[in-house]
């Protein structure tokens, strides 16, 4: 892979850092408005008290993570037809931030879960599966980080991730067919007539798309620039430079 | 590295934060099983109370065992609540603060790499990480 495939012309490099900059400042904006709107605007449930309040980012942070590992799969996808490094990066970089996510929803999840229904864990197939899923993205980035860089060994990562997309269907339906204890999915129009409480879920989702978008452009980025260091290294060592890696 | 090290760093604080809470709330639990019997208050005029007989096979309905169970259900929402909102917001955050350093680092290095190292690509406007 030439260097200049992953190299930014200078204007798109000035833009794509304001556009990072404006996108971090959103996420702490966002995310600081959304914490008051759930502490303070969001009325507490009646029947499970203040811990339904999880809610406000254990749901959004629940359809990030299936939006990030789709797009991770889609873009492996695409790089398994072009075979353009490119794709690779941005589906390496959304699978990271679906992992984090996913993380959040297993820790949030549970915790709620034991409140509401006295079980950290009830072994539903939602629950199981995305348990599952986890663990697939995170073999997914395992074999990219000890696989090497070959493109053999990221188009066996690029297979993996796309195919374990048809799963994410199975998470998203998981209660309509096999039952469990999680409600049913939303439908539009919203999960309740309260005001503040939709008030409060709307501005929880925005901050933790517009953090989720933030957190994959960055990482992205990382992957792009640490390509060019190692493409720029390989080459100088080509060339019988002597330079220091360190 | 740094994600998977980020990562089960959350969940050694999770998993160190939440069984606490559980055996306090099990602690609790057991509290408000003994104290759940109906309390009889006492003024200081009064006398304490004769001991009142109980059957004993009633007693036994009222093993605390057999009520800890739904006791559990009352575990301090709040405490949950904190617990999660401190890992779900101060991780993404530290996390993009620890991406942001890394890249700023990396695209440092980048830039003395290119100053040691002639430019041969040749495409240096070949757009890259914009989006594919």
């Amino acid at each position: 892979m030439a260097e200049g495939e992953n190299r930014l012309c200078g204007r798109c490099e000035k833009a794509n850092g304001w556009i990072l900059r404006v996108l971090v400042a959103a996420s702490v904006v966002l995310v600081l408005v959304a914490i008051y709107a759930v502490l303070a605007r969001a009325p507490v449930e009646g029947e499970m008290g203040v811990v339904q309040k999880i809610f406000y980012f254990h749901v959004p942070s629940a359809i990030t993570m299936l939006l990030h590992f789709m797009l991770a799969g889609v873009l492996s996808l695409l790089f398994l037809i072009t075979s353009n490094r490119r794709f690779d990066n941005w589906a390496a970089a959304c699978a990271d931030v679906g992992l984090v996510f996913a993380a959040m929803v297993l820790i949030s999840g549970p915790l709620w879960g034991y409140k509401a229904w006295g079980t950290a864990w009830t072994g539903e197939p939602r629950l199981n599966l995305t348990l599952l899923m986890f663990l697939i993205y995170l073999g997914y980035d395992a074999l990219r980080r000890f696989g090497g860089r070959d493109l053999f060994t990221l188009k066996i990562a690029a297979a993996v991730s796309a195919l374990s997309v048809p799963g994410l269907y199975f998470i998203r339906t998981a209660v309509e067919r096999w039952g469990g204890n999680h409600p049913p999915n939303m439908k539009a129009g919203g999960y309740t007539d309260d005001p503040d409480m939709a008030l409060a879920f709307n501005l929880s989702f925005a901050a933790v798309l517009v953090l989720s978008l933030t957190f994959t452009m960055l990482r992205a980025r990382v992957r792009g620039a640490a390509d060019q260091i190692e493409t720029l290294w390989a080459d100088a060592q080509d060339a019988g430079l002597d330079v220091d890696r360190d | 590295m740094r994600i998977y090290r980020n990562l089960s760093l959350s969940l050694l604080l999770a998993l160190a934060f939440v069984p606490n809470l559980w055996a306090q709330d099990a602690t609790a639990s057991a509290d408000a099983v003994e104290t759940t019997q109906p309390a009889v208050e006492a003024t200081p005029e009064e006398a304490p109370p004769a001991p009142v007989e109980v059957p004993v096979v009633e007693a036994e309905a009222e093993k605390p065992t057999k009520r800890i169970q739904p006791a559990k259900r009352e575990t301090d929402g709040g405490k949950l609540f904190i617990v999660a909102y401190i890992i779900f917001w101060l991780l993404p955050l530290y996390l993009l603060w620890v991406t942001s350093r890394r890249l700023r680092r990396l695209e440092d290095d980048l830039k003395e790499l290119r100053g040691i190292i002639p430019d041969n690509s040749g495409g240096a406007d070949a757009s890259g990480d914009e989006g594919p």
